[in-house]
């Protein structure tokens, strides 16, 4: 078997069409080559930034089937095994939509890893990118809600969510300060809703036809 | 006259700078012959190439064909038939042909004689593995569709080879991407059924390369020729193996399509592949539209029709239980009957039914209120499994997902938490995706419309159309034997990663 390439020698801010052919390079490797799991735990994180979350489910069991057994005695591979059992917990707990989990254990994580190593980067990427993502979702789900609820998705506490939220034009409730309330949004313009109606229509008749003939 | 220095000078005068299809047409004149001329006959099932005959992977196959645990389905689909023997190749080149060819040629130019080759050097047990592999990467990278076609019983048995190589090395992965490229390259437009596209579909569910898979799915296959090594089981494995990796992909809506394509296949008996796709068109639609129907698509024919429910009994019993919507009832049956659904591999697709159902009795509360409390879902919220998230988690899960138009109100801490539906609004992104969908049924539209002139030209329909109108009778579609899955163990469970 052929030793994969180091994971220090790749570009320093990789995207999923650099990881994705080097797959069947790490499936053909030593069980215990610390550069794979590496490899494995970027391509983990990676997918998880682009909200692919089935194909990380899917490439665990790939990884699980292809490594089966590591070295034991290994210092390295004692230390990548923990790397890789933490990041199945954050594939879980973003699977499961445990977001007190998943803040938790990545903040566990980033302490332990380098500051400046290529693992730590692209997972303080992830932990932004979920935040971001949830306060999307929070914003149009909520028209108002416990400080404490919303504190979850986005993996702060209540005086740091409510900062977070006042920047973006939330207040808190007048009648209870541990309760928020969303900005209200702009309505659409009437010149916006005409154009959607007039492309609804053109495809509307565009149906008709189609059903005629 | 030296046979080989013939064959090689023939090489010599075919313009390998036209297009694909002339100079496949130039070796198919001028060099398949000679080489053909110099091959050895093989008769019968002696076959020097170790493809299991009829057609199915090794790992399935049973001295009679069939895998059926229950003799009655073997008498109700047709006994143990082997419809497939012809696909087996009808001769292997000379030995100095095949050195000539992996020697001197290069793959990229002459993909038809390098399937000889190597179905005839390495077609048989002994044969070094990783060789053989290292070869066929080189010949799949590069393959000719075109000249595929010309030696399809070979090219059928190569591909049958590479998928045995890659279970002898207990590697589904193997030579996978080159396994695509392999179907992909079959027609330049992607849309004509090949021997490497089941194939292909088996060794990537097995491998769970499903993203993979669907590089192969998006691309609608509707043209079918049993002159390149095709048989009917072909087609329904591509669309029910389809169907599994766009359930993996949870593209339920057209994995349903592909199931119907399945079902509607005319074939007296009917297969046991087809009664698989049934049981999970009955999940998915309970998933999809809280509703199931056994009613068949109007293809599909009588006997098929009673095969179906005399198969699918539990699957029936539980989608009745769903739609009564009594979740006692519902988890009564679901004890019952969920050791079927795990070894029917769709254990994972019950789950995901039974989360639907908990899903649906949400979502019908929006028919009623605009407003509820969350405290009046918790009292009527079932979690038929009882390990799933609380109720208030499981609402928010659902706005998230996009299966509730709803926002959350809660004044203050004391205060109930209200659920707010909301109107559905229409923008530029449902446009779009109604745009897209009305462009691919127009263009199947056109291609239906030339396939209809086709068929209706053809000399087969209009003998058979003056059958019937001199004769009482109707069409009876090609007998299949019994159909070998091979038990494909499906861990679609949402619980486990």
């Amino acid at each position: 078997m052929s030793s994969f390439l180091p994971v220090d020698s790749l570009p320093k801010y990789l995207s999923l069409s650099d990881l994705e052919p080097l797959e069947p390079f790490a499936q053909c490797a030593a069980a215990d080559d610390a550069n794979v799991d590496r490899y494995y735990l970027l391509f983990l994180y990676s997918l998880m930034n682009n909200d692919d979350i089935e194909e990380a489910r899917f490439l665990l069991k790939r990884m699980s089937a292809a490594r089966r057994t590591v070295t034991a005695g290994s210092k390295d591979a004692a230390d990548i095994s923990a790397q890789l059992s933490s990041v199945c917990k954050i594939l879980a707990s973003l699977w499961t939509k445990d977001y007190a989990k998943f803040f938790s254990i990545a903040t566990d994580v980033l302490q332990s890893l380098p500051l400046e190593s290529p693992e730590a980067s692209i997972l303080r990427m992830l932990v932004d990118h979920v935040r971001d993502a949830n306060y999307q979702f929070v914003s149009r789900a909520f028209l108002s809600g416990a400080l404490s609820d919303i504190a979850v998705y986005l993996g702060l506490s209540d005086i740091a969510t409510m900062e977070f939220l006042q920047e973006k034009g939330w207040s808190a409730s007048d009648e209870d300060p541990s309760t928020v309330i969303a900005p209200v949004l702009g309505i659409e313009s009437p010149r916006h809703e005409a154009q959607q109606k007039a492309r609804l229509d053109s495809l509307t008749s565009l149906i008709t036809h189609m059903q005629r003939s | 006259m030296n046979p080989q220095l013939s064959f090689l000078a023939a090489l010599e005068s075919v313009d390998f700078d036209g297009t694909e299809d002339a100079v496949a047409l130039s070796l198919k004149e001028r060099v398949l012959p000679i080489i053909q001329a110099n091959a050895t006959t093989i008769s019968g099932n002696d076959g020097l190439i170790n493809v299991n005959v009829t057609g199915h992977l090794p790992e399935t196959s049973s001295s009679n064909g069939s895998h059926s645990k229950d003799g009655a389905r073997d008498r109700i689909a047709g006994g143990t038939s082997d419809p497939e023997i012809s696909l087996v190749p009808k001769y292997t080149i000379a030995n100095d042909d095949q050195e000539a060819i992996l020697t001197r040629t290069d793959p990229a130019k002459v993909s038809a004689l390098w399937i000889l080759a190597l179905t005839a050097k390495y077609g048989n047990q002994t044969a070094d593995i990783s060789e053989f592999v290292s070869s066929a990467n080189r010949l799949l990278d590069n393959i000719s569709g075109a000249q595929a076609k010309l030696v399809p019983e070979h090219y059928r048995a190569l591909l049958y080879m590479i998928a045995g190589a890659a279970d002898a090395l207990d590697n589904p992965n193997l030579l996978l991407r080159q396994l695509l490229n392999a179907a992909l390259s079959f027609s330049p437009a992607h849309d004509t059924l090949s021997p490497a596209h089941a194939l292909f579909l088996i060794q990537a569910l097995k491998a769970k390369q499903y993203k993979l898979a669907l590089q192969l799915l998006k691309y609608d296959v509707d043209k079918f020729d049993s002159a390149y090594a095709l048989t009917y089981q072909d087609h329904l494995r591509f669309h029910y193996y389809g169907a599994m990796v766009l359930i993996g992909m949870k593209q339920y809506e057209k994995a349903i399509e592909y199931l119907a394509i399945v079902l509607c296949a005319p074939g007296f008996p009917c297969s046991m592949v087809q009664i698989e796709a049934l049981k999970k068109t009955i999940l998915l639609q309970l998933i999809l539209y809280g509703k199931h129907s056994l009613k068949l698509p109007r293809m599909a024919n009588d006997f098929t029709s009673h095969s179906y429910r005399a198969f699918a009994r539990p699957y029936d019993h539980f989608a009745v239980a769903f739609e009564n919507g009594d979740p006692t009832v519902l988890k009564l049956v679901w004890n019952q009957i969920n050791n079927i659904f795990s070894a029917d591999g769709n254990y994972g697709l019950g789950l995901h039914a039974l989360t639907a159902f908990r899903k649906q009795r949400i979502q019908k509360l929006r028919k009623t209120f605009m407003t509820v409390p969350m405290k009046y879902i918790e009292s009527n919220d079932v979690d038929i499994l009882e390990n799933g998230p609380s109720t208030k988690a499981f609402v928010l899960a659902m706005i998230q997902d996009g299966d509730l138009m709803a926002k959350i109100s809660q004044k203050s801490s004391t205060s109930p938490v209200i659920v707010v539906f909301q109107d559905g609004s229409i923008t530029s992104s449902h446009l779009d995706a109604l745009e897209a969908k009305l462009d691919s049924v127009r263009q199947l539209n056109e291609k239906i419309a030339i396939a209809d002139r086709e068929v209706g030209q053809s000399r087969e329909y209009i003998s058979r159309k003056l059958q019937n109108t001199t004769a009482p009778g109707g069409f009876h579609g090609r007998g299949s034997g019994l159909e070998d899955l091979e038990g494909y163990d499906d861990s679609m469970s949402m619980m486990e990663l």
